[in-house]
């Protein structure tokens, strides 16, 4: 017992080193935001070529918008009238505040494993932006991870979500994953999108 | 001598040629075409029915004859079993057992449920046992042993012996420990078939996202008596290898040579787990099966081969010892788990006679080996889109792997982007089908590629440890998702090759008839000729299929079978469509859902001619 002790302690060092040595710096420091009743939010901000990457490409495509809305929210009509017309299209290049980018990443590190890449659900766990579109408060978002849900607490026969207030991984993370799914519930953030590598870009006069 | 001592010599000297009856027995049962025993039709893996009343001039007019609600939903993998006039029908989670009589039009005989008062038998919650299956609540099947036992392998990983006639327990062993708070172990699960030989029966285990050090565990059939245990990696003694008589590439393999490749003791929570078809070959009295991914999924943490993950076991099932070991994709670091089935089939290969092993694995290369000695013999892509290495070295048995599309190159909180095939592998346990009539192999393929990100994460025991985000979407030049192809593993060459819309996620099966069964995501089974894939059968059961399809004669009429019940790991990612790699607006919305094409339900749909 003693032993495998030792070694738990060894292995966090390790990581805990590692990590220390390989902080990836923020893009610029915007303070974790809150609405009036305390719900986390978040901040995109939307560059028009102010900052390039080094080979002179633009920011990262943050979303595509077709008439105003996210493109994959729109119908199928707008899609076609958007690929027909380029005037109603805007491609939204820009970043993301760092806690919506932690959140992004904390989602994929262990949420979509059942609810689905982009948060979009899978044949068997809803799509947590279809949920926070539907009125998912912060409160009930924040319990629900802690807590879990099972049958008992309305979860569909078979289904089970587990309690995430043990993990590590999880647990400090839930404020910012509630900013990156509400992005993506907001429309702000499409499909696949990912923060580049900072360090690699340079500003331009 | 006491009496005692004298009696246990009888007994040892009575059960050598009993346990050599009951395998024979079953290997008898297997050539019999009227009965499917194996989840994979017979231990070389072949997924070949002999039987040829549905052949390739009849098919189009195949009908449905019954179907079968398993009341449970979510993904069903794995198939049913036919015993004589009885069929077995096994469920996802909660891990129900039905036995069906074919004489009385399907009557229930008998009904097991392993999950009691909302617990598993090791004592786990089934809500608990739930949040700890990665991918879904799938279980691979039941097996028939000849001494009137069916084994159900549970999700809590415990391993059930049944009654075949009854139903009735006949003992129960809880493998490993599905619960919290024991390094290297919890969060353990079972998902794969239990494999019977001889009169022991076989388990596997599934937990690499939680950092579970996985093993193959083997019980006496009689009574659930633990009999060896070989983990994919740690210590020779634990692995159960001989440093001097254990080879990998024709080499003995040498002292401590997972240890080796492990940073500290990072190998306790190491992964390789082992869940897919595995093979058997009695002649040389050998068990293959493959290990999977190791953990985390961020392989900057753990740099080295990280030996035996990602490897071809080949073991005597006597004793667990190894012969060989073949690790195909050293040091992961795009969780391409080796766990795919083993076909064992005697062929030529360069103009040579071989008892070869063909296996494809989730890195895109289809392997062929030698399985007498374990020589690597053709190692070839099967899926062009495959980019992550060039090709493998003969010599070294080593893929060649490209910089650009290596995750730990790229190193960590780095997106490496257009890695080919995605995660989920050319294919995944989706088990292929051997035609003996054409010599190809009936392979069903995802062709969906990656974007991946390693970064660290925290071990808790009993926890979710995976340490990478990715995003999938279809290989470059399509929009569909998966292939049904025929292979020529002598030349290492796609015969022929069917688009579909979504990974095929199905097990084939080929027939006697000059046919081939395969299903889909949207939930069509289909029948294509062999020998060039031309489609000639095609109908839309109630869910998508993961299941395999299975054949028997019931009366002297053929039947097949297929599990629907759409779900699994396929289930995740094509649920609501893939992203779009190319952020062009002109592909946006041009890859369907799956959820626009089916919605839950295990069902079983038994096709036959009118």
């Amino acid at each position: 017992m003693r032993k495998i002790q030792f070694n738990v302690l060894t292995l966090t060092l390790f990581l805990a080193v590692s990590f220390s040595a390989k902080a990836i710096p923020t893009p610029e420091a915007v303070e974790p935001a809150f609405d009036d009743d305390d719900n986390p939010t978040y901040i995109i901000k939307y560059g028009k070529g102010d900052r390039l990457k080094e080979d002179g490409t633009p920011l990262n495509l943050i979303q595509i918008k077709c008439k105003d809305q996210a493109v994959d929210m729109v119908s199928d009509d707008d899609l076609e009238a958007c690929r027909a017309d380029d005037s109603l299209v805007e491609m939204q290049y820009g970043w993301m505040d760092f806690a919506t980018y932690k959140g992004w990443r904390a989602y994929h590190a262990e949420c979509h494993v059942c609810h689905g890449p982009d948060a979009m659900g899978s044949t068997y766990a809803p799509s947590l932006m279809t949920s926070i579109q539907q009125g998912l408060s912060f409160d009930d978002w924040y319990a629900v991870i802690m807590n879990g849900r099972g049958e008992a607490e309305g979860a569909q026969k078979g289904n089970v979500m587990p309690a995430f207030g043990a993990n590590t991984n999880v647990a400090p993370h839930v404020e910012d994953m509630y900013r990156y799914v509400k992005a993506r519930a907001d429309g702000k953030i499409r499909r696949g999108v990912r923060l580049p590598k900072l360090p690699k870009f340079k500003e331009v006069e | 001598m006491s009496i005692l001592k004298k009696s246990i010599i009888a007994s040892a000297a009575l059960a050598l040629p009993l346990a050599v009856s009951a395998n024979s027995k079953l290997e008898k049962m297997m050539k019999d075409p009227s009965q499917w025993v194996q989840q994979s039709g017979d231990y070389a893996g072949h997924r070949y029915s002999s039987l040829d009343q549905i052949n390739k001039s009849n098919v189009s007019s195949l009908k449905v004859a019954w179907t079968f609600s398993t009341g449970v939903l979510r993904g069903h993998e794995g198939g049913p079993l036919v015993i004589g006039d009885t069929m077995y029908v096994h469920t996802a989670i909660p891990n129900i057992v039905y036995a069906l009589d074919l004489n009385d039009n399907q009557r229930i005989i008998w009904k097991y449920n392993p999950v009691k008062g909302g617990k598993y038998p090791g004592g786990e919650t089934m809500d608990r046992v739930i949040s700890v299956m990665c991918c879904d609540n799938v279980n691979r099947g039941v097996n028939y042993h000849p001494n009137g036992t069916i084994v159900l392998h549970a999700a809590d990983t415990s391993v059930i012996a049944l009654d075949a006639k009854t139903g009735k327990e006949k003992w129960i062993t809880t493998n490993l420990h599905a619960g919290t708070g024991k390094y290297g172990v919890s969060a353990s699960t079972g998902s794969g078939q239990p494999f019977i030989i001889k009169d022991t029966v076989g388990v596997g285990c599934s937990g690499a996202e939680f950092g579970v050090r996985c093993n193959w565990t083997s019980y006496d059939i009689k009574n659930g008596k633990k009999l060896w245990r070989a983990y994919s990696m740690g210590p020779d003694k634990d692995m159960l290898v001989d440093p001097n008589k254990t080879t990998s590439m024709l080499k003995p393999i040498g002292k401590d040579s997972s240890l080796k490749t492990w940073p500290g003791d990072a190998w306790k929570i190491g992964g390789g787990s082992i869940w897919g078809f595995y093979g058997y070959d009695s002649k040389l009295n050998t068990l293959y099966y493959g290990t999977g991914n190791p953990s985390t999924w961020n392989p900057v943490v753990r740099p080295g081969d990280n030996k035996w993950s990602m490897t071809i076991n080949a073991r005597n099932p006597d004793n667990g010892m190894a012969k060989w070991l073949y690790q195909m994709t050293p040091y992961d670091e795009w969780d391409y788990d080796g766990v795919n089935e083993m076909i064992l089939v005697d062929m030529k290969v360069k103009g040579k006679n071989r008892q070869a092993l063909v296996h494809f694995d989730r890195n895109g290369f289809a392997y062929t080996m030698d399985r007498a000695s374990g020589e690597l013999l053709v190692a070839e892509k099967y899926d062009p889109a495959v980019n992550w290495a060039t090709h493998v070295d003969m010599k070294t048995g080593r893929p060649q792997v490209v910089d650009r599309y290596s995750t730990a190159h790229q190193g960590e909180d780095v997106n490496t982007t257009n890695i080919c095939p995605a995660a989920l592998g050319t294919k995944d346990q989706q088990p292929a089908a051997y035609d003996r009539l054409s010599g190809l192999f009936m392979v069903p393929t995802n062709h969906v590629c990656m974007d991946y990100e390693p970064f660290k994460v925290d071990y808790v025991a009993g926890n979710a440890y995976v340490g990478a985000t990715l995003s999938m979407y279809p290989a470059p030049g399509g929009t569909h998702l998966g292939n049904f192809i025929g292979w020529d593993a002598d030349k290492g060459k796609i015969v022929w090759s069917n688009p579909e819309p979504f990974s095929v996620w199905s097990g084939a099966m080929a027939t006697a008839g000059g046919i081939t069964f395969y299903g889909t995501l949207e939930g069509y089974a289909k029948a294509v000729e062999s020998k060039t894939g031309k489609e000639l059968f095609s109908f839309k059961t109630p869910s998508g299929i993961i299941g395999n399809f299975m054949s028997y004669t019931h009366k002297g009429k053929q039947y097949v079978g297929i599990l629907s019940g759409v779900g699994g790991w396929a289930g995740i990612g094509l649920a609501a469509g893939l992203t779009d790699p190319t952020a062009g607006l002109g592909a946006v919305g041009a890859y369907s859902a799956l959820a626009d094409h089916t919605a839950l339900g295990g069902v079983l749909t038994v096709f036959a001619l009118p």
